[in-house]
């Protein structure tokens, strides 16, 4: 008696473990986590605030929120990525320079890996830092502008992207 | 029946005074939309359904309730302005056409006053007896009488002309010009009484989409009688955007404010006027097709249902056969307006949400620049107003785009406008989605043809002549065309046909743009800028169709702008670092948003 309530209990355990515990779909060859809008959008603006603090430059930051973009792969109804572009407008373009560095030793500290760092394939050769967040799953580039055509302000040009997402069953994307 | 004792008396002014209240009132009720939709519904009580705020604004069940309530009453509003308005036009309308009529009859009272002639209560002239003596007596005075009937009026004319009486010619001239002008009232007034008549609001608190079809319906039997008073065939259609925006210059206000109630889809597709002018006059042509076509769609008879099991019992009365053919009957008489109606829908519904959305997380107040529900659809959206933006770029869609696929290209706008306005914090950016033409249903069957193209060109080239018309932007307007796949071809057919009068061109998975080299794009050396989409076929597949001749050392025919030889700068979709998570699309809209915002240097290009 004793031994086939263990077995079946066993069994029974594993059946609900590979049932239930996968909120993963294979969509082509890969696999497309389930996460709601909001939160990533919240997350996003977290990993842009970050950034944010690791620069630590008085100045200007540009308005507009995160927006919703479309992914490489997956039906455009169910799948979505996030995106944030901004930029901060400093006064003199040294403090800019000097928290380039700062991001490049700062950031690995904090679980990004640094893929590149250094002039880009631009006429101007802008000096460009590109990170991924293998945990988080994000994607930073950050350019360092001297100047800028509009106004000659020196500013930094931020980046961030995050993975594809599935919204949850029975909902569609919001885009915005 | 205006009588000759009303025309007397009226003062056509007091139709226009009304007029102008009711124009207060429209006006009023357009600014509560207004600051319902952008200010309180947008930035206080933000849609529960919505993910892009979760700190924001008031959140919960009674907030979701309120917000509801306050939908409804912008809609409210938004039929009240449009509704005032056509009110308000009819008004002017019969107070010109009065006026007309009372100026004839003040001339002729004017004119048997001088000549000392008593114009009676019934409208007859009475004159003094006058005239050379014949049979020793002056010839004796009377009354001259207006005839309804011709041939009875001929007679008058007749007698009147062989009396002695030299008065009396000139009595019966009174008195017909006198008849002439009552009876031009009283046109005045049954033309235009019914239609004031007929505009009048259900007495229910909400605006349906019977109301809106309702207003359709008033507003175009108001145009018919409006001939007069404003008419259609003044609106300069067709013609150069420099001259409709000086068109519209020599209107008083009241006179653009009844134009744009009465015929609002002429001036709202007009190139050259304001954004702000276009924009509330294709809302109102939005409002009152979707509730046109709500309606339509709405007396359909409902879909027969597709055959399933079968009852019990009924298996030999009503076979899964005869559901079938029901099904297929319906399909067959049905099917094509039913999904004509719901595309167009769709495409509304997506409009409707991003004309919503300003306010929202910085995004600025979208203009709907063009829209009309016939055939395919045509939407031209803005995101920015565009005659206030220092950079303005135009996105040009490729196969299949279409009023039910909108909601794609609003999204693409959308994205351009999130990444280039951080660049230039320091002054305005507007993209803007225009599906101005009948683009190709089929990428195999239809894109081949170039006839899409060319009919289309003319109304780019007019719609980025308009933009540059009304552009006022201290930096003078820096305008980018971005075209993808067939929207490419548009462009250069454009070019080729017409003038380009962009600053800037970008082409992404062009499969030709019919001319052989960048140079022959119209812009300046340099600011042609190629990309290929990502994971396209189509350059090589259409350059067949759409490629164009360059001789140039190294040419030859069928080229499309990937090629080296075509002049145009690669940019590169590549990232850096191969990055899990910056790909092509995200790499791609950098560089675009470079250009767009004239940042050329940083521009990453294709290595050679």
């Amino acid at each position: 008696m004793r031994h086939r309530k263990k077995y079946t209990l066993t069994l029974f355990a594993l059946f609900f473990v590979i049932t239930t515990g996968c909120s993963l779909e294979t969509s082509g060859e890969s696999m497309t986590e389930q996460r709601a809008q909001s939160a990533v959008n919240s997350e996003i603006k977290g990993v842009s605030s970050g950034i944010l603090d690791i620069i630590a430059v008085d100045g200007e930051v540009s308005e507009p929120g995160p927006g919703v973009g479309r992914c490489e792969e997956g039906e455009l109804r169910t799948h979505f990525l996030m995106r944030h572009t901004w930029s901060l407008t400093a006064r003199n373009s040294e403090v800019l320079a000097e928290s380039m560095e700062r991001l490049k030793a700062e950031l690995p500290k904090q679980g990004w890996e640094i893929l590149s760092y250094g002039p880009n394939n631009s006429p101007a050769r802008t000096l460009t830092l590109m990170a991924d967040h293998p945990e988080k799953k994000y994607g930073i580039s950050i350019e360092y502008w001297r100047t800028r055509a509009s106004d000659d302000a020196p500013m930094l040009l931020v980046g961030v992207v995050s993975a594809c997402y599935r919204v949850p069953p029975g909902e569609t994307v919001e885009r915005y | 029946m205006v009588s000759f004792a009303t025309l007397r008396t009226v003062r056509p002014a007091e139709f226009e005074e009304a007029a102008d209240g009711y124009h207060a009132v429209s006006n009023a009720a357009g600014d509560a939309k207004d600051r319902l939709t952008d200010e309180i519904l947008a930035r206080a009580l933000p849609d529960p359904g919505s993910t892009t705020t979760d700190s924001e604004g008031l959140v919960g069940a009674a907030a979701a309730a309120a917000r509801r309530r306050l939908e409804r009453l912008a809609e409210s509003c938004h039929y009240t302005q449009v509704e005032c308005g056509l009110v308000r036009a009819a008004l002017n309308g019969f107070a010109t056409d009065l006026d007309a009529a009372k100026k004839k009859l003040d001339g002729a009272l004017d004119d048997a006053r001088v000549a000392g002639f008593t114009v009676e209560s019934d409208g007859s002239v009475t004159y003094p007896a006058a005239g050379a003596k014949v049979d020793g007596d002056i010839p004796d005075g009377g009354t001259a009488v207006a005839y309804d009937d011709p041939t009875a009026g001929a007679v008058a004319d007749q007698a009147a002309r062989f009396d002695p009486n030299p008065h009396r010619a000139a009595a019966q001239d009174c008195a017909n010009r006198i008849a002439s002008a009552v009876k031009e009232a009283t046109d005045a007034d049954s033309r235009w009484a019914p239609r004031l008549k007929a505009l009048r609001a259900q007495n229910d608190l909400t605006v349906s989409h019977a109301d809106w079809a309702d207003v359709h319906r008033d507003q175009r039997a108001v145009q018919k009688v409006a001939g007069e008073y404003l008419d259609k065939a003044d609106i300069p259609q067709g013609r150069p955007p420099a001259e409709a925006a000086r068109w519209w210059t020599t209107l008083t206000r009241e006179q653009q404010a009844d134009y744009a109630t009465l015929y609002p889809a002429s001036i709202g597709a007009l190139d050259g006027l304001p954004a702000d002018v276009r924009d509330e006059a294709n809302r109102a042509v939005l409002a009152q097709t979707k509730g046109t076509y709500e309606t339509e769609l709405a007396a359909l008879p409902t879909r027969p249902g597709r055959p399933g099991y079968n009852q019990p019992g009924l298996s030999g009365v009503d076979t899964w056969r005869d559901r079938q053919e029901r099904d297929n009957e319906w399909e067959e008489e049905h099917g094509a307006e039913y999904e004509r109606l719901n595309d167009a829908l769709t495409g509304i519904r997506a409009i409707e949400k991003q004309l919503g959305s300003a306010g929202q997380d910085g995004l600025p107040e979208s203009y709907l620049l063009g829209f009309s529900g016939k055939d395919d659809g045509r939407a031209v959206i803005a995101v920015g107003n565009p005659d206030h933006a220092d950079h303005t770029a135009v996105y040009v869609p490729g196969t299949t785009a279409s009023l039910g696929n909108i909601e794609g290209d609003i999204d693409r706008v959308n994205n351009l406008w999130r990444d280039s306005a951080p660049i230039v914090p320091d002054q305005q950016v507007s993209t803007v989605a225009w599906l101005g033409y009948d683009a190709p249903d089929s990428v195999v069957r239809d894109a081949p043809f170039s006839h899409y193209a060319h009919d289309g060109a003319s109304a780019f080239a007019s719609f980025v002549d308009g933009l540059k018309e009304t552009n006022s932007a201290d930096t003078g307007g820096h305008h980018t065309a971005v075209a993808h796949s067939y929207g490419t071809t548009l462009v250069g057919a454009t070019a080729r046909q017409h003038d380009l009068n962009v600053d800037d061109v970008i082409l992404a998975g062009s499969p030709g743009v019919e001319v052989g080299s960048a140079g022959e794009l119209d812009v300046p050396e340099g600011h042609v800028w190629n990309q290929e989409a990502e994971g396209d076929p189509t350059p090589d597949v259409g350059r067949w169709s759409h490629g164009g001749e360059n001789w140039e050392v190294g040419g030859g025919v069928r080229l499309v702008p990937s090629d080296e030889v075509f002049g145009a700068q690669q940019m590169t979709t590549d990232t850096q670092g191969h990055s899990d998570y910056w790909k092509e699309g995200t790499q791609s809209l950098r560089n675009q948003s470079f250009v767009i915002t004239g940042n050329y240097e940083r521009v990453q290009h294709e290595a050679p």
